[in-house]
């Protein structure tokens, strides 16, 4: 109860978290309730009811097969969170595992590995999803695999730096020398020490992570019709721009919604676990 | 900066490049889809597919397609497009031409706009436009490219004001005013896309310099604020500010292929997008190593420049 | 604008050539006849959209519809046809067969080259030997009926005689990759007609850039007096149908070839544009293996067709803009097309098949669907939510074209097809339905059906033909090899100072050579 309560006043003191909290934890509620909270099947289509105006029963209206816009919205943030959440939780453990490694490690290999994580980095993320993609055929598991490749690298710089300063740390010297399995130094003697600025790092990448899996939806090349995917919607929407621009301003207005309340929580969170940092932005 | 410093960077550029050939070469080798197949289409007679597999050098190893691919690439020939006949060096130019015309065109207007308002927001911290401007570009850095795109489509191209062209591409030698006007909306996507992150960044390194023993010293010096401000930390802030701009090229070449492919303008990132979907794997590979190395070298210049000018790496 | 007269066709038409393909065709711009405008007006240059790539210039590797317009324009075939999808001479003049068997082509005299060599029947009797060829590996081989063999007959006649009867020789002749080249062309260097001009067309090539355009100017000594009217014809590429459309609207294009089904409404509205549809054989199906569980039961297939609201389909994948399908790929654009009632969704009807086929509730079924079109894909939907009323559970499938072509076509139990209306019932029967025909996907290989085909085809009293056109159609519509629920109007749009242009249902003929501007 002490705990929250000491929550609630550091959340009190930096209103963007506040703000970003109680948005997320809104959205999460909405993505996990959306068959109770949707007034319609998103699938459902209706021949007599195409390009509804915004009405009672529609109340954002309805699309070019007669379904419900506002159910396919509440739906398509199942797809938005479920691939921004794992695509991010993916990196970040690939990253710290890789990061850590490296730390503990040292030598030829830190360098080596380190050095492709760099070439990595030097290659535009969404041309690198796009390719994987095209290999690994197009569903929500694939896009998530092709979101959290390309942000493993710079975790894993994170990672490894934290790593480093607890690498000289006097208890994990004695661990080495006691002869203890590395796997579990670098898991259960590194890892909670070093998990802080990834996790910072993690928050501040779900927003990006939204983004970039919308538009690999908007390409065409993410997940698939007719899920309701607020990327999906306005690729498929687009040849209907001028007839019913409100197609597509519905599910862009999620999206941003979406991205700025997981961007304030982001930067809401590394404010309170890295006041350092607190001059930039 | 010193001899060694820039040969070791321009190696590891290389080195970088080198990996990079191979990973694409490796990850583009196992896409789905016969290249026979795509080209004949659906006409093709098993006959016909072996032949074409044996006359393209499909049947060689791995490793031998990989080298004689990076040799000619070298040598400016990188093969012909499966699904265009024409030579890829030829394609890939002209659409890396439009490209940098209008790469060119945002990355000037956005620094123009967005470095200016940057500093002014880090020197004035907490006022009203501050922080009007923070949450502009708070919601600029939200939304994703296709969907600014398609918003200024709705805004200015038709369903509420028909003022430029949603697409049509004309080029620079036909008629540079009818080229600029239907470069309108892509180029005003990409600032709007690019303007919130400089923005950003101008404005907290300019909050950081602020806070820097450095001014302190000045200002202790009593020295007037303008001269403060403009003469020492503005040079400071700026710095940086080359370096954003150059990172910054990495996020336009991704924002470039969305924003292309809205505006159905024929630039190396629809070309991409369209190498993907037509499997046409020749010219994905190379069209996706130009643009890696466009992207190392914008790198590589702005370390060399940054060293330049900022004497403490100078002498590293 | 769909021009879909047949009945006044007589079996002689069919047998002995109309000669008058020129005449026939003049007629339509001669004062008073069909426009009450002024008299043709020479000169001007027509810019028209294709949203595909021309590849290859060479007339025998065409496979694409830029490619096809390209053809037309630069070079000439044996027999084209017209807007009433009737064979007219192109190169020949007239054509006769006593016995549908040996036909003779008479080809007009004094007609040259773009290069100045006189044309004669060693010209013909080269190309299509080329055509024939399975070493030319030409997409058009197997499409020009049961040639048997080709020569020639002095300078100005050529004989073809086929395996069979064959009444629709005329027609299949006019398949688009059959236009005729220099015989030392075809028999010398072949690979050049890629890039350079070897015809007789109506128009010269001027420019042609891959990926891009191709520009071709009038030919002085076409072969037709007085055509073509326009100087120059610019085949622009647009891959984008909203940057074609709008090329349309700006006044920089003054054809758009084919309009997406949902910018038609748009163009509609607009006065200074004016949109031609035609009721075509175009049609989108669902596709199923009839060798492969469940759907090698025909209570299934007949099940997964009654579902199917064909209404909402039409609305849904084509915004209105074509026509209901009884499950035939015989439209009625076709002469021998047969009335049958139509195939109405019946729920319980679905329902109890399936029950009596065993099919359990829940039952998953995968649905592979290209991307382009687009149609195919909002077919699929329309499907899959058909089906989940059904208490089936259809997986859409997604595939980009050329992963479709590789892997799914001809090769999936069960997908969704997309094809172009053909020259013939014949010619669609053959390409896609008879056992031993090259794109047998349905895999139906039923004897009956074969055999009434083979009959059908040869015989040449048309009373009897059409009843047995009409057995074929009735016995595809009990058995349903497949699920044809949409045909496709081709829609084209085009600026008011562009006239006579008149739309072949066939969709691979335009008839530029009549086109003027004003």
């Amino acid at each position: 109860m002490k705990k929250i309560a000491s929550a609630f006043t550091v959340l009190k003191r930096h209103p963007n978290a506040l703000i970003g909290s109680i948005m997320v934890t809104l959205l999460i509620l909405m993505a996990l309730c959306a068959p109770l909270l949707a007034p319609h099947d998103p699938l459902k289509i209706n021949p007599k009811n195409r390009f509804d105006s915004p009405s009672i029963t529609h109340i954002m209206g309805t699309d070019e097969y007669g379904r419900d816009i506002l159910s396919r919205i509440i739906y398509g943030s199942r797809t938005a969170l479920t691939v921004g959440l794992s695509a991010t939780t993916l990196s970040a453990i690939f990253g710290s595992l890789i990061g850590l490694s490296c730390a503990y490690a040292g030598g030829k290999v830190d360098e080596i590995v380190m050095r492709f994580m760099d070439i990595l980095m030097s290659f535009p993320g969404i041309l690198f999803a796009l390719i994987l993609l095209a290999g690994l055929g197009s569903n929500i598991g694939t896009v998530i695999i092709a979101i959290a490749t390309p942000a493993i690298p710079k975790t894993a710089r994170i990672a490894r730096s934290a790593g480093l300063a607890v690498r000289r740390e006097e208890y994990i010297e004695a661990a080495i020398v006691r002869g203890d399995n590395p796997l579990y130094i670098l898991l259960v003697e590194m890892l909670p020490n070093t998990i802080q600025p990834v996790i910072v790092d993690a928050s501040i990448k779900v927003g990006f992570a939204i983004l970039t899996a919308a538009s690999i939806s908007f390409l065409g090349m993410g997940v698939q019709p007719p899920t309701p995917d607020w990327g999906l919607i306005v690729g498929q929407a687009r040849e209907y721009i001028f007839e019913s621009p409100m197609l597509i301003v519905w599910p862009i207005a999620a999206i941003a919604v979406t991205t700025i309340s997981f961007n304030l929580l982001g930067d809401g969170l590394r404010d309170i676990l890295d006041p350092r940092e607190l001059g930039r932005i | 900066m010193t001899p060694s410093y820039f040969f070791r960077r321009l190696f590891l550029m290389a080195l970088t490049l080198l990996c990079i050939s191979a990973i694409i070469f490796a990850i583009t080798g196992i896409l789905p889809g016969n290249l026979a197949q795509v080209i004949l289409g659906e006409y093709a007679t098993p006959e016909a597919l072996q032949a074409l597999h044996q006359k393209m050098g499909l049947d060689r190893p791995y490793y031998v397609q990989y080298f004689s691919w990076l040799g000619n690439a070298l040598q400016g020939d990188m093969g012909t497009a499966l699904s265009m006949e024409q030579p890829i060096t030829e394609v890939i130019l002209f659409r890396l031409k439009n490209s940098a015309v209008i790469a060119f065109f945002s990355l000037t207007i956005v620094t123009c706009i967005a470095v200016p308002l940057g500093v002014w927001a880090g020197l004035h911290r907490n006022s009203l436009p501050d922080r009007l401007i923070q949450l502009s570009s708070y919601i600029g850095i939200s939304i994703p490219e296709f969907a600014t795109a398609s918003l200024l489509i709705i805004l200015l191209a038709g369903p509420v004001f028909s003022i430029f062209p949603s697409t049509g591409f004309v080029p620079m030698s036909e008629n540079p005013l009818k080229s600029l006007y239907h470069m309108a909306l892509p180029v005003l996507t990409l600032v709007v896309v690019l303007i919130a992150h400089i923005m950003r960044q101008t404005r907290s390194e300019m909050i950081q310099v602020l806070q820097t023993d450095y001014i302190r010293s000045a200002r202790l010096k009593g020295l007037p604020e303008r001269q403060v401000v403009y003469k020492h930390a503005l040079r400071n802030a700026l710095l940086p500010t080359v370096t954003v701009l150059a990172l910054d090229v990495g996020y336009l070449i991704g924002s470039i292929v969305v924003v292309e492919e809205v505006f159905a303008y024929p630039g190396i990132g629809r070309l991409v997008v369209f190498a993907v979907q037509a499997r046409d794997i020749p010219l994905l590979q190379s069209s996706v190593l130009v643009i890696a190395s466009v992207y190392c070298i914008v790198n590589f210049l702005a370390d060399i420049a940054y060293s330049f000018l900022n004497p403490k790496i100078r002498y590293k | 604008m769909s021009g879909i007269k047949h009945d006044g066709i007589t079996r002689r038409a069919f047998l002995k050539g109309a000669a008058a393909a020129s005449a026939g065709l003049m007629v339509s711009s001669l004062p008073g006849v069909l426009h009450a405008a002024a008299a043709p007006k020479p000169g001007g240059t027509f810019k028209i959209t294709v949203a595909r790539e021309i590849k290859s210039l060479n007339p025998l590797r065409h496979v694409n519809i830029a490619e096809y317009m390209q053809g037309e324009l630069m070079y000439s075939g044996l027999t084209k046809l017209n807007a009433d999808m009737n064979a007219v001479g192109d190169l020949a003049e007239s054509w006769e067969s006593k016995d549908a068997v040996t036909w003779r082509f008479n080809l007009r005299k004094g007609v040259t080259f773009h290069n100045g060599k006189p044309l004669t029947a060693a010209d013909v009797v080269a190309t299509m030997r080329k055509l024939l060829d399975p070493a030319t590996a030409s997409p058009g081989m197997k499409n020009i009926g049961p040639v048997a063999a080709v020569e020639a007959e002095g300078s100005h006649v050529v004989k073809v005689t086929t395996s069979s009867p064959y009444s629709f020789l005329p027609k299949a002749l006019s398949y688009p990759c059959f236009k005729v080249l220099p015989e030392e062309v075809v028999n010398g260097d072949f690979d050049a007609a890629g890039s350079k001009d070897f015809g007789s067309g109506p128009f010269r090539l001027k420019e042609y850039v891959a990926g891009s355009h191709l520009i071709v100017e009038k030919n002085p000594d076409y072969f037709i007096p007085g055509r073509p009217y326009l100087n120059e014809v610019h085949v622009l590429y647009f891959p984008d149908p909203l940057a074609e459309i709008n090329a349309l609207l700006t006044g920089q294009v003054d054809m758009v070839n084919e309009v997406n089904p949902a910018q038609i409404g748009r163009l509609e509205k607009n006065k200074d544009v004016t949109v031609m549809h035609a009721k075509s054989g175009r049609f989108v199906n669902t596709v199923f293996d009839c060798q492969a569980a469940p759907f090698s039961d025909p209570r299934v297939r007949k099940a997964l067709t009654l579902s199917m609201d064909r209404e909402a389909a039409l609305l849904m994948a084509l915004e209105g803009y074509g026509s209901i399908g009884n499950d035939t790929p015989i439209s009625p654009a076709y002469p021998f097309y047969h009335e049958m009632p139509q195939r109405q969704q019946d729920m319980a009807a679905a329902a109890k098949l399936l029950q009596e086929a065993g099919i359990k509730k829940g039952t998953k079924l995968q649905l592979d669907i290209a991307v382009s079109p687009a149609v195919r894909g909002k077919l699929g939907i329309v499907i899959q939510q058909a089906a989940k009323e059904l208490g089936l559970n259809v997986e859409l499938k997604q595939f980009d074209y050329s992963t479709y072509l590789d892997t799914i076509w001809l090769k999936s139990p069960y997908y969704v097809g997309f094809y172009n209306m053909q020259s013939s019932e014949d010619a669609c029967f053959q390409l896609l339905y008879t056992s031993t025909s090259p794109w047998n996907e349905t895999r139906w290989n039923n004897a009956t059906f074969d055999k009434l085909v083979i009959d059908a085809r040869a015989e040449l009293n048309e009373d009897k033909q059409r009843k047995l056109y009409a057995d074929i159609q009735e016995m595809m519509y009990e058995e349903v090899p497949t699920c044809i629920p949409l045909f496709l109007d081709l829609t084209c749009a085009l600026t008011p100072n562009i006239h006579d242009y008149r739309m072949v249902p066939r969709g691979t003929y335009w008839h530029l050579e009549n086109v003027w501007k004003s």
